[in-house]
């Protein structure tokens, strides 16, 4: 974390080079993470591209007291979301206005729930936000304080959707399960 | 969860598409080299200057065409004092002023006179001009006003005639 300061603090002062090594750090976990959004790799790769450029420029308003990758995922999924709506393609859905349905689960249920290949197909069915949330916080170890800052949402609407996914995903995975 | 555990080897870039990527980026971050004629700056450099030529000349077309319609609208009595003005600041320009003559002893007296004579001339004709506007069309003031031309020219020419100023 230390060794990252001190890169981001001379890729600020122009040092390509440091900001060459915080790409090599960043691009691999940034790009997986982007390409869950989109089955066009090139679209991806403008996504990333771009969020790479602007962290650069706008190094300076970076205060560094987030994690540099958090800004970092959080410009991508800005630059995403910009083009989902000029292109109108997927409304995003207020995190209440959803319909996952409810069941009910304990700690058990939660220990037998395993994760499986076929989750990342009923992933594909979640809107974004909810994607983002679970990926963030299951897959990428983002806290709740981090993603709501990188999505703009409150840590307990994060929370919320968390919650939701998981339950959503554990009622897939019963259903699932009894056939 | 593992993030191994969850994406795939397909989501991974490759080496390629890195080295692609980082490319692109560093050519747009790179800093653009400052020159002072670069296609687009040598450009908008031309721009501003015919700009600035166009705006110019039209401003000095648009002043004239003012001053000349404004001139053109001026009544006659107007344009005849401005032709006597012209007419004695031309004159003056021309001859030497009367304090700069060397006068003979005899003739110093007269010549003081006449000085005191045009002094007082130019002082009221100052006065008049001071008083009177173009816009001004009291026909009494201009009737004076040229009065005051007209006897500054006699006096000078009466001052050359006799020989008091030598051309």
């Amino acid at each position: 974390m230390q060794e990252e300061t001190q890169w981001v603090n001379k890729a600020r002062q122009g040092d390509h080079k440091a900001f060459k090594i915080l790409y090599d750090i960043h691009i691999a976990s940034l790009y997986r993470f982007m390409r869950q959004f989109s089955p066009d790799t090139h679209e991806v790769e403008e996504w990333v591209q771009r969020a790479f450029i602007k962290a650069f420029n706008h190094l300076g308003s970076f205060d560094g007291k987030a994690r540099f990758s958090s800004w970092l995922f959080r410009i991508a999924m800005n630059e995403m979301r910009m083009d989902r709506r000029r292109a109108a393609i997927i409304p995003f859905t207020h995190p209440e206005d959803d319909e996952i349905s409810s069941s009910p689960s304990n700690e058990k249920e939660s220990d037998a729930w395993e994760w499986n290949e076929t989750m990342r197909t009923w992933m594909q069915e979640l809107d974004e936000t909810k994607r983002m949330v679970f990926l963030l916080y299951e897959v990428e170890g983002y806290s709740h304080a981090e993603i709501a800052s990188m999505l703009g949402i409150s840590e307990s609407t994060s929370r919320t959707i968390l919650s939701r996914t998981k339950r959503y995903l554990k009622t897939r995975w019963q259903q699932e399960m009894t056939q | 969860m593992k993030p191994e555990e969850y994406y795939q080897p397909n989501d991974l870039p490759d080496n390629t598409t890195k080295s692609i990527l980082w490319h692109a980026i560093e050519k747009e971050i790179a800093p653009h080299r400052f020159s002072l004629f670069a296609i687009n700056d040598k450009r908008s450099f031309a721009y501003g200057i015919a700009a600035a030529l166009v705006l110019y000349l039209s401003t000095v077309g648009a002043f004239t065409l003012i001053k000349q319609l404004i001139e053109n609208g001026q009544p006659s009595v107007v344009q005849v004092d401005k032709a006597y003005q012209s007419a004695i600041y031309e004159f003056e320009k021309v001859m030497p002023r009367v304090t700069t003559i060397s006068g003979s002893p005899q003739n110093s007296d007269v010549l003081l006179a006449r000085k005191d004579q045009l002094k007082l001339l130019d002082t009221a004709i100052n006065e008049f001009k001071s008083e009177t506007q173009n816009t001004d069309l009291s026909p009494l003031k201009r009737t004076k006003l040229r009065q005051l031309y007209s006897l500054k020219l006699q006096i000078l020419q009466q001052m050359i005639e006799n020989g008091e100023i030598e051309l």
